[in-house]
């Protein structure tokens, strides 16, 4: 396998990489929650990743198999699956680390 | 259906639980629309990569664009399908909004 069967993960690896320190910067609660964070990826994931099934399976986009690793779930490769955890994890890392921010400036609504 | 017709669809009906089924109303707040706003930052830089190297490939007839991977121009924005803006909105809104309504049912 050459370094290009990669590039998928590495995408993934760059929008961990760039959110998880926020965990740290703003004391976020987030991974101390995961019951409600396996349920949030769940419950929103779960019709995005129907939804991509059924375009790969309608032949509306593929994925490059030099690009990405050798496992498969129907039409999709492994990392598209992980996309689908990775991009709900990162959204609400930003989500509450602009909530803390906003809070400390005295600026959040109320919307908790 | 395209997929730029399942996309808006996905848009509006994320609004509709944001709104109305769900009633947590993030649109409504400044607080998500900073964050969307970081995020479809990256969502731009990232999908761009997906997209510009060809890891992604899409049906020409499936797009408002055609078979060009442009920068910008002919359907595209970054190299990515204008439809993907909409399938990123629909999931990073979906998701802060489950999150958000399991944390007030907690709440209570």
């Amino acid at each position: 396998m050459s370094l290009a069967h990669w590039a998928y993960v590495a995408m993934l690896v760059f929008c961990l990489v760039g959110t998880l320190p926020l965990v740290v910067l703003f004391r976020l609660n987030v991974l101390r929650e995961p019951a409600r964070l396996i349920t949030t990826v769940l419950v929103a994931g779960a019709p995005f990743l129907a939804w991509d099934l059924w375009a790969t399976h309608a032949g509306q986009w593929r994925f490059d198999a030099a690009q990405t690793l050798r496992w498969r779930l129907g039409d999709l490769p492994l990392e598209e699956i992980a996309f689908f955890v990775v991009i709900p994890l990162v959204s609400i890392l930003t989500y509450e680390s602009v909530r803390v921010v906003r809070a400390r400036t005295g600026r959040r609504e109320v919307d908790r | 259906m395209s997929y730029t017709a399942i996309a808006v669809v996905a848009v509006v009906l994320a609004l509709v639980v944001d709104r109305w089924v769900a009633r947590t109303r993030l649109t409504g707040t400044r607080t998500w629309w900073s964050a969307y706003a970081i995020i479809v930052f990256f969502q731009l830089l990232t999908n761009g990569w997906l997209t510009g190297r060809g890891i992604v490939r899409y049906a020409p007839d499936a797009i408002v664009g055609d078979g060009d991977i442009r920068f910008v121009g002919h359907g595209r924005l970054v190299y990515a399908p204008v439809e993907d803006l909409a399938f990123g909105f629909a999931l990073v809104l979906t998701t802060c909004v489950v999150w958000t309504w399991l944390g007030r049912r907690e709440a209570r």
